[in-house]
């Protein structure tokens, strides 16, 4: 049974689309009905539709997270405890998450 | 109580102004300054917080000649900023003397670079451990594309300095350069020869990427 090869591919054709390449006439075969048409799962996107995904306002956005958040973020904490109402010991915490190769010197 | 939100700090000061509902002062501390705001507690990580603070980092770039950003999230009280200041204070100005009349250009590269193969088996004769499998894994996978030597020697007179990040695979690897902020031109121009489409250029910027840690 013949199956139908879909192509996805993000590099454009280097032939027109109605030239077909000659082939060897190959002998009749007997006509199979064609099975129900059945929803492909897509590729990937074209790059003209993968571009345009992407407006210059994310791209904005990215460059505004790489910036601030590159080298890490510091959250602040206020930790109480107590017992029966009574405030025994206070913690301020303030800590710096950063991946680790960021802020450590690189290993030799 | 109120402390310190620190956006920046910079060799000069200039007169206040107001991003959103942040009022963007400055203190004195000892011939540096520090770019702050009076709050209670630190933004909410959010998009238009980033937004804010962004915007706050690129107007003081634009109006100073000397800006060291601060990490996202960096409220401290004054005295605790003086103490870290007095330690940190080489360090601080030798930053503010890098970045001082230059800005930052990034370049990152699409798609993410192959890893380099990872042999499967140890030498003969030696047991790699556990730890030691596991950092032979995260060398192989933080690589730099080797278009980004190609870069580097493109620019490599414009740029003063110059960091670079590896991807991850799920973030693509990236290139800072420090250079002068009247060469942005001839830095776009220098990487729009090379005709490379894997890469996108970014900027300019206030020097992000070249902040040392004010927090030790």
């Amino acid at each position: 049974m013949s199956r139908r090869k879909v192509r996805h591919s993000t590099v454009p054709s280097a032939k027109p689309a109605n030239v077909r390449p000659v082939a060897t006439p190959l002998p009749r075969r007997r006509t199979i009905p064609r099975p129900p048409a059945r929803a492909l799962p897509r590729g990937p996107a074209p790059r003209q539709e993968a571009e345009s995904i992407f407006p210059p306002s994310e791209t904005s956005l990215a460059d505004v997270i790489d910036n601030l958040l590159n080298r890490g973020v510091v959250l602040n904490a206020d930790l109480i405890l107590a017992l029966a109402d009574v405030d025994l010991i206070y913690v301020r915490l303030s800590a710096l998450l950063c991946a680790a190769d960021r802020i450590l010197p690189p290993q030799r | 109580m109120k402390a310190l939100y620190v956006f920046a700090l910079t060799g000069d000061a200039m007169p206040s102004f107001a991003v959103d509902e942040h009022r963007v002062e400055f203190i004195d501390l000892d011939g540096l300054h520090a770019a702050i705001a009076w709050r209670t507690e630190p933004p909410i990580l959010s998009e238009s917080s980033l937004r804010a603070q962004h915007d706050i980092v690129m107007r003081l770039s634009e109006h100073l000649d000397a800006v060291v950003p601060a990490r996202f999230g960096a409220l401290i009280d004054e005295r605790e900023l003086r103490d870290i200041l007095a330690v940190r204070r080489e360090t601080i100005q030798n930053a503010l003397s890098l970045v001082r009349g230059r800005t930052q250009m990034t370049v990152r590269f699409r798609g993410a670079p192959r890893s380099k193969p990872l042999s499967d088996r140890s030498p003969v004769g030696t047991v790699m451990t556990g730890a030691a499998y596991l950092e032979a894994r995260r060398r192989a996978a933080r690589t730099m594309p080797a278009v980004a030597n190609v870069v580097t020697t493109a620019v490599a007179e414009l740029a003063i300095a110059e960091r670079s990040e590896a991807g991850t695979g799920r973030t693509p690897a990236a290139l800072y350069h420090l250079i002068d902020r009247g060469k942005v031109s001839a830095y776009v121009d220098a990487i729009s020869r090379l005709q490379l489409r894997a890469l996108s250029v970014s900027g300019p910027w206030a020097p992000f990427a070249f902040a040392p840690d004010l927090w030790p």
